[in-house]
């Protein structure tokens, strides 16, 4: 039995159980290639259905051939999809692109204030009608009893210090420092009332495992991803102002694999391209206490 | 790839060790190990390899490893994950966390300051999850000048440690994280050592296979019907656990016992798929499509079935700050499934403080504990010895798991026949007593009732004993389990009970839950200077002992009790 058969093995098993356990479940999907997996891995774990609904935190800066990307799967694949986003802070211009705020403040705003609302069922939020393939407002959202969200512990620092199921309190907080222990597959799955679940079936999963089992399971993976000629490539997608593409000749997934195995950039991280990542050393651990994914 | 967790008490270097292996291996970003130096420069901090894994801000302020991190490293074709865990006391249940998902172990233990408290505990952690991969770094060689006899005395006091704790064998080596040394390459400055580096034994390492061998095992997980799209499938879920079933297969699911066969193998992505196989996520549908819910085990009719029982011998290790009680409600969970219990007897309690072992009535935060579990309904599981994944649980309590286990034993009969005044532990206990403080003078006797349904025991026993009783005679009754009795020790101790009873005239009954001819042949050759009767309780099975009586059916039972006692009246 190879890895990626047991990192597949052990992600289902960490959807099944958290659809057994969450009422109100629901997942967040940026269109990006680790959360284009999960929803591959949903589609396995739950024969061909995704029964809970797909969330985008649509930060209004999003490259639009992702966009694209998004809406042409979930019509294909009959997905219950739902975008949010702050649309006041855009109107009264209050982004980073706008240059008024910093870029934390930014991603705060525009991603993590967004996600508290779309858990709080207090969101202004879009759902995706299947028949006119146009988005028309939620009038009944529902607060979520959980997230399912497909962040992967060798990304960064703050990220391999998570759970598979990670416990959040009312306001939306990590308390990174006093998490609960889970092991043997079983794991905390009794929440107590006003707190809510982050759940994190891809934390095993490095860069190169996503790639080996989009080639191998033949998953849709957008473009943006691969060298078009002019020996750049997106490796980790994000809004439009603050993500830069890598030097790469990568046109296909193949050299994408290959490109990450002969160590060629074994000298930049994954997120390098990731403007938050960089700002007063562990902005991303910043960002996260405070309910960023 | 291979999981390995690096234990070992507070500040003997498991955070720099790994570091050390990550930047002399070639694994790091070149800007990474830069970013630290930068940071370590502005702040006037010396340079530490930690920082590499101590990733939170509170954990480089404070010098100290909070929770436990994953680390991806690959070296040569061997992949590795990592779970780095913390080594202070307070993050026990990270370090648990990290150590309880690992397939092998390194304990770091600092050559300066010796064995502490938690290179000990996290070993005796270690030997609860029966991990016998462990090897022993002892680090900071480089502070005591790669003396070779600081290292041959620590080996010794460690290895005698290990030894008490019936911790087998494991492999010993000295490095120094900080220097480097041994780590990658094999040491030069300690040219009194011969074995390996660190890197060279970690690549010795295999990865375990899965359980494809075992009979086949599946936790039911779910039971999904989508109704979208016009599916009208009914697929039962579960990560298989060992073995494997295909088509046609005929299932039985416990503790419930309803069975059906299997009839078809439910796959997204590829057709004709015929098997579902251990390791893996899968899911069936069955014909007929009888009920099943989740907490249930699907296990193959034809294969060896687990155990079901409702109460359990266990061994514990508690994580929970506020003590666990009798009297006091707690979840247990194994496999899926989920159930309340209560602490029924606490055999024995081992504080990982002092090592020694307390007589008391709570189990602590860090204890280590043999007790007897009554579950409110049974379960279905393997025992330890059998197949330890199956045997493992959580304890659940107030939203959190406070503890993990094993089952070491199934317990039969209900609780509330048997009374604990004899001998609580072990394969041997008393079961059904009687008032029978009668004629001490006869010649005494010992029946083996063996098999039968929980049913035909109890109705056996019952009406035994009421028959003696009317006779004036005694009778105490017992119940074994011959699994139990592999273990010479335990066989012993039953063998003294039983003849004990007899020096002192008391007949005895004994239900033997499950036949083991080897084991009840020795039992009957030491039962010295008494008449041993052989019953047959399983309604027609045959059994590989020779029976004098056997019961054909419930109806039959009265009949063949007088018999025994006409018998035994001619003695």
């Amino acid at each position: 039995m190879n890895n990626l058969q047991k990192l597949e093995s052990k992600s289902i098993y960490i959807l099944r159980e958290a659809y057994y356990h969450i009422s109100n479940l629901g997942m967040l999907w940026s269109a990006g290639k680790d959360s284009t997996v999960l929803v591959h891995l949903c589609r396995k774990a739950f024969f061909g259905h995704v029964p809970f609904p797909l969330i985008h935190i649509d930060t209004g800066f999003k490259m639009p051939e992702m966009i694209a990307f998004r809406d042409q799967l979930a019509l294909a694949w009959g997905l219950t999809m739902i975008y949010s986003q702050n649309r006041q802070a855009l109107h009264d211009k209050k982004t980073f692109p706008d240059k008024t705020i910093s870029c934390l403040e930014c991603c705060k705003k525009l991603k993590t204030e967004v996600l508290q609302q779309v858990v709080q069922g207090k969101a202004t939020q879009f759902r995706l009608n299947h028949t006119t393939a146009q988005y028309e407002l939620d009038r009944t959202p529902e607060p979520l009893g959980g997230l399912i969200i497909g962040i992967r512990a060798d990304e960064e620092g703050s990220r391999s210090k998570e759970r598979y199921f990670s416990v959040r309190d009312k306001n939306n907080d990590w308390n990174y420092e006093s998490q609960l222990p889970e092991f043997w597959g079983h794991f905390n799955t009794e929440f107590s009332p006003g707190s809510h679940i982050r759940v994190h079936p891809l934390l095993d999963w490095r860069e190169i495992d996503i790639w080996q089992y989009i080639k191998r399971e033949q998953i849709p993976i957008s473009s943006l991803y691969f060298n078009k000629g002019d020996g750049t490539r997106f490796r980790s997608l994000g809004c439009i102002p603050c993500t830069r593409p890598i030097y790469s000749a990568a046109s296909n997934i193949d050299e994408i694999v290959e490109e990450l195995q002969s160590g060629e950039l074994a000298n930049t991280g994954e997120r390098s391209g990731r403007a938050q990542d960089q700002e007063d050393r562990g902005g991303l651990e910043t960002l996260r206490k405070g309910g960023y994914m | 790839m291979k999981r390995v967790v690096i234990l070992g008490h507070v500040d003997h270097g498991k955070s720099t060790i790994l570091g050390s292996l990550l930047a002399h291996t070639n694994t790091l970003p070149k800007t990474k190990l830069e970013q630290v130096r930068n940071y370590c420069r502005k702040n006037a901090k010396p340079f530490e390899y930690a920082f590499l894994l101590d990733a939170f801000k509170a954990e480089q302020e404070q010098g100290i490893t909070l929770d436990v991190a994953r680390c991806f490293f690959k070296y040569k074709e061997s992949e590795y994950l990592f779970f780095d865990a913390p080594g202070h006391v307070e993050f026990l249940k990270n370090a648990v966390t990290g150590a309880f998902q690992a397939d092998y172990a390194i304990v770091v233990i600092d050559a300066e300051e010796g064995v502490q408290e938690n290179s000990r505990r996290h070993a005796i952690l270690l030997s609860m999850m029966r991990m016998d991969n462990l090897v022993v770094v002892i680090n900071k060689m480089d502070l005591v000048n790669y003396d070779q006899s600081r290292y041959v005395q620590m080996k010794q006091e460690y290895n005698q440690f290990l030894t008490e704790h019936g911790i087998g064998s494991s492999l010993f080596l000295p490095v120094s994280g900080l220097v480097g040394e041994n780590i990658v390459k094999k040491t030069e400055r300690m040219p009194w050592y011969q074995g390996k580096s660190l890197l060279e034994t970690l690549e010795d390492f295999t990865v375990p296979s899965s359980f494809a061998h075992k009979p086949f095992r599946m936790p039911v997980q779910d039971v999904y019907k989508f109704t979208e799209k016009g599916d009208s499938r009914r697929i039962v879920v579960g990560f298989i656990e060992s073995g494997q079933c295909q088509i046609g297969d005929q299932l039985c699911f416990l503790p419930s016992g309803k069975e059906a066969a299997v009839a078809s193998v439910e796959d997204f992505t590829s057709q004709g798929v015929t098997q579902v196989v251990a390791g893996t996520s899968g899911g069936i549908t069955l014909s007929p499509q009888i009920y099943v819910k989740r907490g249930e085990l699907a296990v193959k009719k034809s294969e060896k079935k687990p155990v079901t029982s409702s109460r359990i011998k266990v061994r514990i290790y508690c994580l929970s700050p506020k003590p666990l009680q009798k009297g006091e409600t707690y979840i247990l969970k194994t496999g899926t499934t989920k159930v309340s219990f209560s602490i029924e007897v606490i055999c024995s309690v081992l504080n990982t403080k002092t090592f020694r072992y307390e007589n008391k009535n709570v189990i602590e935060q860090n204890d280590v504990a043999e007790c007897i579990f009554v579950l409110n309904s049974a379960i279905a599981f393997d025992i330890e010895k059998e197949f330890i994944q199956l045997s493992r649980f959580v304890i659940v309590h107030e939203y959190a798991i406070v503890g993990g286990g094993v089952i070491s034993q199934a317990l039969f009969l209900s609780e509330d026949q048997h009374s604990n005044v004899l001998c609580e532990q072990g394969c041997i206990r008393p079961a059904i007593f009687v008032n029978n403080e009668k004629r001490l003078t006869q010649k005494p006797f010992i029946v083996f009732a063996i098999g039968g349904s929980d049913k035909i025991i109890k109705k056996f026993a019952h009406e035994f004993q009421n028959s003696l009783v009317k006779q004036n005679r005694n009778i105490l009754t017992f119940e074994i389990d011959s699994a139990g009795l592999q273990e010479q020790k335990e066989h012993n101790r039953c063998v003294a009970i039983l003849n004990l009873l007899i020096a002192v005239n008391r007949s005895l009954l004994c239900l033997v839950k499950r036949e083991s001819r080897d084991l009840l042949n020795k039992l009957c050759d030491y039962m010295c200077s008494c008449k041993v009767l052989i019953v047959n309780l399983s309604q027609g099975k045959r059994l590989q002992l020779q029976s004098d009586y056997c019961i054909v059916s419930e109806g039959n039972v009265e009949k063949l009790i007088q018999k025994i006692s006409e018998d035994l009246k001619k003695g």
